[in-house]
């Protein structure tokens, strides 16, 4: 019980930190009146039904629209959204307390029997929701969304029209993290119901978060004005967002130069260290809880020999390739766990800090012991999908491995979906592959290596791992929990089933007068009303 | 002609027809499905989605189905946006695609010719040279350098022009359609060029200069109309890919039109899109050519149909 | 390609009508040579390509770099130098981009001739076979035209390369393949319009059969348009390769051609402008070689001029 009190999380200190409003104006500056901000956005969004939000684009647009329990700021701290507050009341249940004044964009109130709903609505199988990911977490989430359970059984209950208890299936430490994204919020059923699947339109959708639909005109621009019932309006100082879904890296980038965006979410491949210097206030580079490696068919009949995954693993000079290569400051990477990720420490292989002659000889006497020598030299394949950024990096392994291990080497590139296909599919040797989390906790990485996972295109399985894994799933105290993730973690990597390469980074540019972007975000959203605009 | 036209127009539909059924079997062949992402989606996530698509009934029943909606002019909806109908997604790109290609058309066709005719009649010497050199600029250097030079030089540097949002408005217009007719136009009037010499080369014509008919006349009364005839051939095809497959020239001055449409839909596998802007091509395809084939037979009475 | 009797049949075709004949002591051949002399930038032109395509072919050869070699010691990326031959300086990648230029030249030449080829052949077939034969035949082999205008041109090109592999000869089939169609249409419609004309009808009513009347009297007299669309198709055809190249068609890295290398340097113009000065001055450069010289061969192949 003693655990259990130290474990729940009282929000009210929290809801202090956040009441600040969101002016970040320096002295001699005025906040802006009535300010427009215009996003690049990076494509068309693909729905604006939460059941569908899946894209980043649509992830964006859905943080401005709708409102979880908890929300996120821009440095991915978890504040209370329409919960005021909330405590773990068991290992797998939860307790939110709604605030009485959150509003519909209507003016309606928003009562625990609407996020009910849209969570009912959500895991439906009739729904097919293309995101299900979260609601995997809450229980009976997968047996309901694989048809095996009426929707009544999911594990969220109205204990009256302001509580909301929440059970899930593991104990879930990020729940709250969780619960900030827009998959998880309400749903006005009225207006659901009354426009079936053209809910979404302007002039139909009733949203609850800071902002509400105007106006959307596929590939051209989606509007969005602030929300004048929205709990904390007071607090929103942008008074309308556009979003531009132009996908071309360099015309947004040039849109920015032209004046015509205020933000551009990505920056073209290479021009980084230009941008920097040319307009170091504008950059901003935010390193995310995102891995970048290369996966190795483990089951391949080359690739199943660890010795050989270690030497290729081994001499890969991950500092050239950030520094020299890439250049946008991503940070080398020895592991599976990434820096600024929850519930699990980074570990690191012991010869990443070996002088790189060492790590090359230890790595031939490795292939040497595998039966590869100068007269039978190994052999590799590997695939990438079509990007600037993918081609340079596997360029690079092939000239480290031949030059340094003799290895002769050649690359495919893929039209992207070919590509999933591909290595979904474990049709391959050596693959390019990339994670992000979608909540931040170290499952979401062990998620990778776990046997037979969905998200395990390694063919790596270890009995082992899954056990530590599962240890910690059931673990309630942070430390000891964090404890077992973290040696599961470092005991996957020790069996060398992928190459981990580096930690991703988003550079992104953004008009001087805009505030709060740049800060560290590690899950990078960015919601508009986190951010103001200064007189300019 | 009208019942030309008529019986053109239902021979069209068996073509219409092969053209849905060719291309449905090429998307069910195509290695990577609509639901297929860099985060994979879990067993159950994929039935639904599947069974809410119709995905898990037999091809013929899926074909089936969308044939029944097609003749009820429904496109379906689409696989990726899915709070659009393909119908809705199409009516909205379409006047972007009409206009900007459509532009590009008339003013291609009219530069191309008179560069066509200025180079012909100067055959071989320094006016046809660079009369040809500024038509072919189109072709030998690659759209998307010249794009981006553009809107470096008239958007950044300038600033005379604005590059945002695109709207249907000159000043967004200007780059996009000029970049069109450059491509159009080296065709063009290459065509042109070669056909009027070919032309000028005749019998008949050597009678008319014979008989000491001005150029001009001879020109624009005897030659034209005969050297004219392989560039309208071409026209058709030229149109189509103006107006629905103008795709780099789309994505790089963001415009929400058509081609931008197809690509993304041939990426996202998004099924009912791509067979419903195929169907458009198709569709747009017959109707230019047809128009094509009617001022084909308006230019040279010998053709009968 | 053609017997030498074949040949000078053709030859002799050419002249089309009975003025051939009339002109004594001067072969057609020789006719045409003169008619392309007169057009001086065809000549220049011609000379030009063959020095670029001689460059392409030695220069690897020759120069001390290796077109896939990175050197990432030197540092970042630099403009061109004299210091170790690197004159156009090095890619993104820190290669040598002179080789590469030229590597890529030898695939865009190979990639401009034959799957030019491979359209015109397929592309003059079609179109005069269906244009002459005319009726339900014509209509037939022209609405499989419409069809092939219309279905989408990128999942053609996954499909060709999920079904038969991906390697250079793939690559040259698909490029022709994807780009006959315009060459059928224009063949088709001046066939239809020649096919009223004296000498075709005087080969009918001497009993020629039809597969020679459309191969020995129509082909030749549609060469002039022919060679004149066959230069509009080979830059479309070298841009082609590169979007092929995108999907994971055809050249692989680091292999390269023109078309690759000057996309790829149209997305670092801003960071190393060279990378797409060099591969742009030579694709360009080539592609206006080609169409004067185009122009000068429909010059020297027409049937009317002399």
């Amino acid at each position: 019980m003693k655990q259990q009190r130290m474990l729940s999380v009282l929000a009210a200190s929290v809801a202090l930190a956040l009441a600040l409003p969101a002016t970040q104006a320096a002295a001699g500056e005025k906040m802006a009146a009535n300010a427009t901000l215009v996003r690049g956005n990076g494509a068309e969004v693909e729905s604006l039904d939460i059941s569908q939000i899946e894209s980043q684009p649509a992830i964006n647009v859905g943080d401005d629209l709708y409102e979880g329990l908890t929300t996120r700021d821009t440095h991915s701290r978890i504040l209370p959204g329409v919960a005021e507050s909330w405590k773990q009341t068991g290992p797998t249940t939860w307790v939110f307390h709604l605030r009485k004044d959150a509003k519909w964009s209507n003016g309606d109130a928003i009562t625990a029997a609407d996020f009910v709903f849209s969570w009912q609505r959500t895991v439906d199988p009739k729904t097919a929701t293309q995101y299900g990911i979260f609601f995997e977490f809450v229980k009976n989430g997968k047996a309901i969304m694989g048809g095996k359970q009426p929707v009544t059984d999911l594990g969220i209950k109205a204990v009256d029209a302001h509580t909301l208890e929440i059970t899930t299936e593991t104990p879930t430490a990020f729940l709250p993290d969780m619960l900030a994204n827009p998959q998880m919020a309400p749903l006005h059923k009225a207006s659901f119901e009354k426009f079936g699947k053209d809910y979404t339109k302007p002039g139909n959708l009733v949203s609850n978060g800071a902002y509400r639909l105007k106006e959307w005109v596929v590939n051209s621009r989606l509007v969005l004005e602030k929300n004048p019932y929205y709990w904390n309006a007071k607090n929103v100082q942008i008074a309308k967002v556009v979003y531009n879904p132009t996908e071309s890296e360099e015309s947004v980038l040039k849109m920015y130069q032209a004046g015509q965006l205020d933000s551009v979410d990505r920056t073209p491949p290479g021009m980084y260290q230009k941008l920097v210097s040319d307009s170091p206030k504008e950059m901003h580079n935010n390193r995310i809880l995102g891995l970048y490696y290369f996966s190795l068919n483990n089951q391949d009949a080359v690739m199943k020999d660890k010795r050989v995954r270690q030497a290729l693993s081994m001499v890969i000079d991950r500092d050239i390739l950030t520094q020299k290569v890439l250049g946008e400051g991503q940070v080398p990477m020895y592991g599976l766990i990434v820096p600024g990720t929850a519930g699990a420490a980074v570990s690191s292989y012991d010869w990443s800090k070996w002088p790189m002659a060492k790590r090359v000889a230890a790595a031939k006497a490795l292939l040497a012991q595998a039966g590869y020598n100068a007269g039978h030299p190994l052999a590799i394949k590997l695939s990438y999908n079509t990007s600037d950024l993918h081609k340079k990096v596997s360029l690079f392994l092939l000239s480290e491995w031949k030059s340094k291990l003799g290895v002769s080497g050649s690359m495919e590139n893929q039209e992207f979906k070919v590509f999933l296909k591909t290595r979904h599919d474990g049709n391959y040797q050596i693959a390019r592959n990339g994670w992000s989390v979608d909540y931040n906790d170290a499952t979401s990485f062990l998620d990778l290596v776990r046997c037979g996972s969905d998200q395990n295109d390694l063919k790596y399985c270890n009995k082992k791992v899954d056990a530590l894994i599962s240890q910690g799933d059931q673990t309630i105290n942070p430390a000891k929990r964090a404890g077992f993730m973290t040696s599961a973690a470092k005991l996957a990597m020790e069996d060398y089933p992928m190459i981990p390469l580096f930690q991703y980074t988003y550079p992104r540019m953004v008009k001087p007068w805009v505030r709060g972007w740049n800060v560290p975000n590690p899950m990078d959203h960015y919601k508009t009303q986190f951010l103001s605009i200064v007189q300019h | 002609m009208l019942s030309y036209t008529l019986k053109r127009i239902l021979g069209a539909i068996p073509t219409v027809f092969v053209v849905i059924t060719v291309c449905f079997v090429m998307l069910q062949l195509t290695p990577g499905g609509p639901f297929d992402r860099e985060r994979k989606v879990s067993p159950e996530v994929l039935a639904n989605l599947q069974a809410k698509y119709h995905l898990n009934e037999p091809v013929y029943k899926q074909f089936g189905f969308y044939l029944n909606n097609l003749l009820h002019g429904d496109l379906g909806a689409s696989f990726r946006y899915a709070d659009w109908s393909v119908n809705s997604l199409v009516a909205n790109a379409l006047p972007y695609s009409l206009t900007v290609g459509g532009t590009a058309m008339l003013l291609s066709i009219v530069i191309g010719v008179l560069l066509g005719i200025t180079a012909a009649l100067k055959q071989n010497s320094l006016v046809d040279y660079f009369v040809m050199f500024l038509g072919n600029f189109g072709s030998a250097v690659p759209s998307f350098i010249i794009g981006p030079v553009m809107i470096l030089v008239f958007c950044i540097w300038a600033k005379a022009l604005p590059f945002g949002e695109f709207s249907l408005t000159p000043a967004y217009l200007i780059l996009p359609v000029a970049l069109l007719t450059l491509i159009n136009v080296a065709t063009l009037g290459r065509m042109m060029r070669g056909s009027l010499i070919e032309v000028m080369h005749s019998n008949f014509i050597r009678t008319a200069k014979a008989k000491g008919l001005p150029l001009r006349v001879i020109v624009l009364r005897h030659a034209l109309k005969p050297a004219l005839l392989p560039v309208v051939t071409v026209l058709g095809p030229l149109a189509v890919s103006s107006v629905a497959q103008a795709v780099v020239t789309e994505t790089m001055f963001a415009i929400p039109g058509v081609g931008r449409l197809l690509v993304n839909g041939a990426i996202n596998r998004d099924y009912t899109l791509v067979l419903g802007l195929v169907v458009l091509v198709a569709v747009m395809t017959v109707l230019f050519n047809l128009i094509v084939d009617i001022i084909y037979a308006t230019l040279d009475p010998r053709i009968r149909y | 390609m053609f017997s030498k009797a074949k040949r000078q049949e053709m030859a002799q075709n050419l002249g089309g009508t009975l003025e051939a004949a009339v002109v004594e002591g001067r072969s057609p051949w020789k006719d045409a040579r003169i008619r392309f002399k007169r057009n001086r930038a065809a000549v220049i032109s011609l000379v030009l390509l063959a020095l670029i395509g001689l460059l392409v072919v030695v220069g690897p050869w020759l120069l001390p770099n290796t077109f896939d070699d990175q050197d990432w010691s030197a540092g970042q990326p630099y403009g061109p130098t004299m210091a170790g031959w690197h004159l156009f300086g090095t890619d993104d990648q820190m290669r040598d981009l002179l080789v590469r230029v030229l590597m890529g030249g030898r695939i865009t030449f190979l990639v401009g001739i034959v799957g030019s080829f491979v359209a015109v052949v397929i592309g003059v077939s079609w179109g005069a076979i269906a244009g002459f034969m005319g009726g339900k035949v014509d209509a037939l082999m022209m609405r499989f035209v419409d069809v092939m205008y219309a279905l989408p041109f990128m999942l053609f090109a996954i499909l060709l390369m999920t079904f038969f592999g991906r390697d250079l000869f793939q690559m040259f089939i698909a490029l022709g393949l994807l780009s006959w169609l315009d060459m059928a249409r224009i063949v088709r419609g001046q066939t239809l319009s020649l096919k009223s004309k004296e000498f075709i009808e005087a080969a009918h009513a001497i009993g020629v059969s039809r597969l020679s009347i459309i191969f020995r009297h129509i082909v030749p007299n549609l060469l002039g348009v022919v060679v004149v669309y066959a230069t509009v198709t080979i830059p479309n055809v070298i841009l082609t390769e590169s979007v092929l190249s995108f999907l994971g068609l055809g050249v692989q890295e680091p292999m390269t051609s023109w078309g690759v290398l000057v996309e790829n340097g149209a997305q670092h113009m801003d960071v190393a402008v060279w990378m797409l000065l060099f591969p742009a001055a030579f694709l360009m450069v080539t592609l206006y070689c080609a169409n004067y010289v185009g122009d000068g061969l429909r010059d020297a192949l027409d049937p009317k001029d002399r």
